[in-house]
Formats: structure tokens, C-alpha cells, sequence
């Protein structure tokens, strides 16, 4: 048992539940799933120029790939007359795929394999550590996610007014001066970096059950934004706890299970939402 | 090329295009993103038969890849009517759960064969090679089936996709149309994920369908040409992925579909951009045309001796228009021989001075139309007229005319010529 793996999901799990209940209120669910898997080329392209995991500069620079898959949708959609639904299935699976076409072709050399991008392995978090003039400061993705954390809190809470305006009534927002595509393009990009920071640590995929369903289960049980992230949070510290002791315990991988454990909170919150409309 | 090429080759086109025929349905029905989804929830059911039968018994796999996809599609339709969560919410909470749930069965049964290969790497990536004789049965007996139901009820699905109010009040089945619909989408997933890989495997639904969008097509041929398209990339991305070592083939796959989407948006005959540049430049050419004409009705009036020859500056005084357009408006009607030119002065034809007045005849009905009968003040109707003048045709102009009683004089006392 190790505590700093279970520290780093916490951490990465309550960052994806701010995000999250933004993402559901905003209708951008699908548009997240996209972005987590179309950053796949970015960082590829970036470990490849700078040849190591981790470089933080090189893994904005992925991010961007996020936030390009975002204009290319929008430019789609009102250019070339798309849906959003195709713009997305669209660019997201190409991206992908070119990303796994990158991986494949050229990375050899880097650790960076198709098992990394699907499961990640966060229950390697303990053996990378960071080393400040030969001192063990502990493992690195906890500063890294510890960061992250912060960088996102800030972020929310300076757009908290206008963030929720842009979700919540975007005609009204835009009416009083409010522009919705850089609101759009703020949320996205904070999806877009959460994303590929965390992407080592769960993969592509289990990224959007950490931002999804956490968040929609408090949306079920909640009438106000601010319960709604506050139930997201204390979902997904649960899920992490519960899952991180479910997979110690069969042998089985630590972020599908954090994810599976989502899954069925949200499922009885569902079921909860059933009987009574709203609780909180 | 060998005969296990040719029918990796065969096979991946006949899945191919039995996906991208499915595509077109979920297209019509605007829901192109549900193959997403199917496609994430086959992986508990292959694990999980992997993890019961222990064995690589493709029937198995496939019958729990259907059923668990299926169940996905019970799960989204349960939240969608019973919660208040949004239709993209409710897709991305159904792919994350089946597949969450998936990748733990994967990680518990590669722990109870570690050391071994299990093949549910094929399925999570794609390999086109790992298709054997059994899929290719099952893929081929499918299409055959989809393409017979198809014939028969082509003129029912038609209606179900198109106005499928309508097609309940007629008392058509709809929800057994829908169900088929997605009966079918998910055994031509269940079939295409251990070639595509799970993540990839929706592309082939939704990619070849969004490209005939493009494309102006009869109702079946969109069906016949989406399976064509699908058919010929799917082999083809199997080519690349056999010819060229180490490309997985659900990317060259995908790769080859994203190429062809490019090439059909900027082409295509019905919404390509390329086309649609074309068009809106002629619109934009044909109203700077029209109104430079407009200004030799209006000089001509304000002259007090009729004269119907201007110089460029003489039509640029009356400040109607800016100088770029008005260059770029002569010309376009000294080319058409709407317009002549000498001594420095422009002249329009007969033909051309007839269009000028009718140009000007259909500005001033718009405006009477729009006092008279919708009641709007005199002021405001200047500017809309302008618009409206360009796209009145004949036709509207004869209706025009007798809707009003061919009046004399517009809102502004001015002449209806």
C-alpha cells in the first residue's frame, strides 16, 4: 500500500469534479472526450521532440492539441455545415488515430506504449521521484497533480461568475457582453491541460469517466452549481478511495477501478434521483 | 499476395462496408457520436466471455460483445427519459462506465494469464490480420441479412429516418424500426472492433456517412455509395496495415477515411466549400452589378436633360456606392455587354436599361408590399427593399404586381417604372 498513489487520484480525481460539473452544465460532455483523446498526437510529438517524459513545456504544447481540436469542430461546424456530433466523432477519432500512427511508427526508443495510453500507470507514481540538488522530495506526480489542483481552482474560481452565465443561460450572457467562444475556448483549455498532465497517470480514456460521471451524479442530486461541485468532489474522493481498495485487493488495474467505482455512484445516485426529483 | 491477404482484404471490406451502411442510419437519425459508445461497451462483454469460457471462442466473444453494447443502449435510453441529464452528458456517462468497467475485467484476466497473450490486445487496438474465417461468415451473413431487410423496407426505414412523427401517426412500428437500427449498428461494431481497435472503431460508422453528405445522392445510393466507400477503405487501410509492418490498422484505416471527408468537403456538389465559395462570390458579384445599373436610373433621373451617358466619377458623385465596387460593378457589365463603353462615358444597352427598370420597379413593389399589406411605416422599409430587390424573380415580381393592383407610385410617391 502506497499512500502517494492514492494522495495523486484524490488530487487528479477533485480537479476532473471542478472541471466536470462545468463540462455537464455547458453540454460539452462529448467535447471533452474528444479533447482527452485528441491530445494523443500532442504529446506524442512533444516526447518525441523532447525525447523524455515530463517535460512541462513540451506537454503545453500537447495542450494546444486540445485546444486545436476545439477550433477545428467550431470551424467545421459553422464553415462546412457539420453537427456538432459529426464535427466531433470527426477529428477526435482522426486525431487519435493519428497519434496511435505516431506511436507506432516512430517511438521505439521512448516509453511510451498503446497499453500507456488506454490504462496509464499511476501505480508507477511512487518510483518516479523528484530530486531537488540530490534531495528525495518525493514522487513527482504529486507535485505535478498538486499543481494542477491549484492552477484549476484559480482558474474556476476567476471565471467562476462568467463560467456559470456561459453554462447556465449563454443567450443572456451573450446579450450582456459576455463572449461565449472565449468562455468556451477558457473551460476547454483548462480540460485540455488537466488532460494531458494527467494523461500518464490514467490514460485517455478513464480521464472523461473522472470528469463525467462524478459530476453528473451530483448534477442528479443538486439544484445549485455550487452543491452540485461540492457532491462531485465528495464522489470522487470516495470513488478514489473505494476503487484505490478494490484493485489493491484483486490484483486489478488502480484507474479502472477508481473509474468503475464512479460508475456506480453514479448509478445509485441515479437511482436515488428516481425517487426523490432533488434533495439538496 | 497470398490468399490470407486476399481474404484479410475481403473481409475487412465486407465489415466495412456492413459499418458504414449502419453509419448512415445513425446519421439520418442525428445521432453519429451513439457508434462511440457502442463501440467502448463491447469491451466488458469480450472480457467477460474471455473471462467465463477461457477461451478464444469467437462466437462467445462475439455474443458478449453484442450483449453488453446492447445493454448500453438500454442504459443511455433508461437515463435519457428518467433524468434530467443532457443527451451529450448521457453518451459520455455511458461509454465511461461500460468501458471503465471493461478495462478492470481486461487487467483481471491479463493477471490470470500473465506471461500468456491473450488477443484482447487486438481488440482494444485492432489488427486486421486477426480476423479468422468465423468473423467473416458472421460479417457476411449480416450484410446479406441488413441488405435484404433493406430492399424490402427501404421506403419504411425512409420515413422512420425523415419524419418519424408521421410515421407513428400512419401506425408504423417505429420502435421496432429503431430497434433494428441498432441491432444492427452494434453487431456491425461488435464485428469491426477487433479489426478498427475500440477507440477507432466508430470513425468507420460515422466518417464514410458524413462524406456522402456532401455528395447529392438519391436516398438508396447514399446507403450503396456510403458501403462502397467503407468497403474500399477498410480493405485499403488493411493493405497499408499489412504492406507497411508496425501501422496498426485502425489508424491507416481512419487515416485513409479522414482524407477522403477533407477531399468531399471541400468538393462535394451539395455544401463542398469549394463550391459554396463560387456561388456566394457570384451572389456578391451579381448585386454590386445590379446596383451600379441602379445608379443610371438614379443619375439619370437627377439630370435634368435625360442624359443617359456617364462618366465614372458623374455615377461615383451620387454617393450611392464606394469606389472599389463601382470599378469592379462596370466592369463586371462591360463584360456581359449589359453596358457599353466610349468616350469615356458608360451607356447601358436596350436589354440592359429594361433590367435597370425592372431592377428598380421590384425595389419600389417591396416597399409598397410592405406598407400596404404588412403595415410597416414608410421610413424603415428603404433598407430591407434594397435586399429584397436582388432576389426577386419574375415570377414574385408578376405575383407582385397583382397582389397590388399594378400600383403607379411607391410608399415615397416616387414612379413605379
Amino acid at each position: 500500500m502506497e499512500i502517494s498513489i492514492l494522495i495523486t487520484a484524490i488530487l487528479l480525481a477533485c480537479t476532473c469534479a471542478l472541471l466536470g460539473s462545468f463540462l455537464i452544465h455547458s453540454k460539452q460532455a462529448m467535447m471533452a472526450d474528444a479533447i482527452s483523446h485528441a491530445v494523443l498526437p500532442g504529446i506524442v510529438i512533444a516526447y518525441l521532440i523532447s525525447n523524455s517524459r515530463g517535460s512541462v513545456f513540451a506537454l503545453l504544447g500537447a495542450a494546444a492539441c486540445g485546444i486545436l481540436i476545439t477550433l477545428l469542430v467550431n470551424w467545421l461546424k459553422t464553415k462546412a455545415k457539420m453537427s456538432n456530433d459529426s464535427a466531433i466523432g470527426l477529428m477526435y477519432t482522426s486525431l487519435f488515430a493519428l497519434g496511435v500512427f505516431l506511436i507506432t511508427r516512430f517511438t521505439q526508443s521512448v516509453d511510451l506504449d498503446q497499453e500507456c495510453v488506454l490504462f496509464g500507470d499511476i501505480a508507477y507514481v511512487p518510483l518516479d521521484r523528484w530530486y531537488v540538488m540530490d534531495t528525495d522530495l518525493g514522487p513527482r506526480a504529486l507535485y505535478i497533480c498538486s499543481a494542477l489542483l491549484l492552477f484549476v481552482s484559480i482558474i474556476l474560481r476567476m471565471g467562476y461568475r462568467n463560467l456559470s452565465l456561459f453554462c447556465f443561460n449563454p443567450e443572456f450572457a451573450q446579450s450582456i457582453g459576455i463572449s461565449i467562444a472565449f468562455w468556451n475556448l477558457y473551460l476547454l483549455g483548462a480540460v485540455s491541460i488537466t488532460t494531458v498532465m494527467s494523461f500518464e497517470l490514467v490514460g485517455a480514456i478513464l480521464i472523461i469517466a473522472l470528469l463525467i460521471l462524478p459530476a453528473s451524479a451530483g448534477y442528479l442530486l443538486s439544484k445549485k452549481l455550487k452543491t452540485n461541485i461540492l457532491l462531485a468532489i465528495i464522489f470522487s474522493i470516495v470513488s478514489c478511495i473505494v476503487g484505490y481498495a478494490v484493485a489493491l485487493q484483486f490484483n486489478l488495474n488502480i484507474a479502472a477501478c477508481v473509474a468503475s467505482v464512479a460508475a456506480c455512484i453514479f448509478f445509485i445516485s441515479f437511482l436515488l434521483s428516481l425517487r426523490q426529483k432533488t434533495m439538496l | 499476395m497470398n490468399s490470407f491477404v486476399l481474404s484479410i482484404l475481403v473481409g475487412s471490406a465486407i465489415i466495412g462496408a456492413l459499418c458504414a451502411i449502419m453509419g448512415v442510419f445513425n446519421l439520418l437519425l442525428k445521432r453519429p457520436l451513439i457508434a462511440d459508445s457502442i463501440a467502448h461497451a463491447t469491451l466488458p462483454g469480450i472480457a467477460l466471455g474471455f473471462l467465463l469460457f477461457n477461451e478464444k471462442n469467437i462466437l462467445i466473444l462475439f455474443i458478449g460483445a453484442c450483449t453488453t453494447s446492447m445493454l448500453s443502449i438500454f442504459y443511455s435510453d433508461w437515463l435519457k427519459r428518467k433524468s434530467k441529464l443532457k443527451n451529450d452528458s448521457i453518451m459520455a456517462i455511458g461509454l465511461s462506465t461500460f468501458f471503465s468497467i471493461g478495462l478492470c475485467l481486461v487487467s483481471y484476466v491479463q493477471n490470470q494469464n500473465s506471461g500468456k497473450q491473450t488477443g484482447l490486445e487486438n481488440y482494444l487496438f485492432g489488427n486486421a490480420s486477426s480476423l479468422n474465417i468465423d468473423e467473416m461468415m458472421y460479417a457476411s451473413i449480416i450484410l446479406i441479412a441488413l441488405l435484404v431487410i433493406f430492399a424490402i423496407f427501404h421506403k419504411r426505414f425512409q420515413l422512420v429516418l425523415f419524419n418519424i412523427d408521421y410515421a407513428k401517426s400512419i401506425g408504423l412500428n417505429s420502435t421496432l424500426y429503431l430497434f433494428l437500427i441498432s441491432l444492427f449498428s452494434v453487431l456491425a461494431i461488435a464485428l469491426s472492433v477487433k479489426a478498427m481497435g475500440i477507440v477507432l472503431a466508430s470513425a468507420l460508422l460515422i466518417s464514410p456517412a458524413l462524406a456522402m453528405r456532401y455528395w447529392r445522392t438519391r436516398f438508396v445510393w447514399l446507403f450503396i455509395l456510403a458501403g462502397v466507400v467503407g468497403a474500399v477503405t477498410a480493405s485499403f487501410g488493411a493493405y497499408l496495415s499489412y504492406a507497411y509492418n508496425n501501422t496498426p490498422t485502425g489508424s491507416a484505416i481512419v487515416l485513409s477515411l479522414f482524407i477522403f471527408v477533407v477531399f468531399s468537403v471541400a468538393f462535394g456538389n451539395s455544401g463542398g466549400l469549394i463550391k459554396a465559395f463560387y456561388q456566394q462570390r457570384s451572389r456578391r458579384r451579381k448585386i454590386i452589378a445590379e446596383n451600379v445599373l441602379k445608379l443610371f436610373y438614379y443619375s439619370q433621373k437627377e439630370h435634368v436633360d435625360g442624359e443617359s451617358y456617364f462618366t465614372e466619377s458623374a455615377l461615383l458623385d451620387s454617393d450611392r456606392i464606394n469606389e472599389n465596387d463601382l470599378k469592379k460593378g462596370l466592369k463586371i457589365l462591360t463584360r456581359k455587354g449589359i453596358i457599353s463603353f466610349a468616350n469615356g462615358k458608360y451607356k447601358p444597352s436596350p436589354e440592359g436599361w429594361e433590367y435597370t427598370l425592372s431592377l428598380v420597379r421590384r425595389h419600389r413593389l417591396w416597399e409598397l408590399y410592405l406598407t400596404h399589406k404588412l403595415n410597416l411605416d414608410a421610413f424603415h422599409v428603404h433598407q430591407d427593399a434594397e435586399m429584397a430587390e436582388h432576389l426577386i424573380t419574375e415570377k414574385i415580381e408578376a405575383q407582385l404586381l397583382r397582389y397590388l393592383d399594378n400600383p403607379d407610385t411607391d410608399p415615397h410617391n416616387q414612379q413605379i417604372p
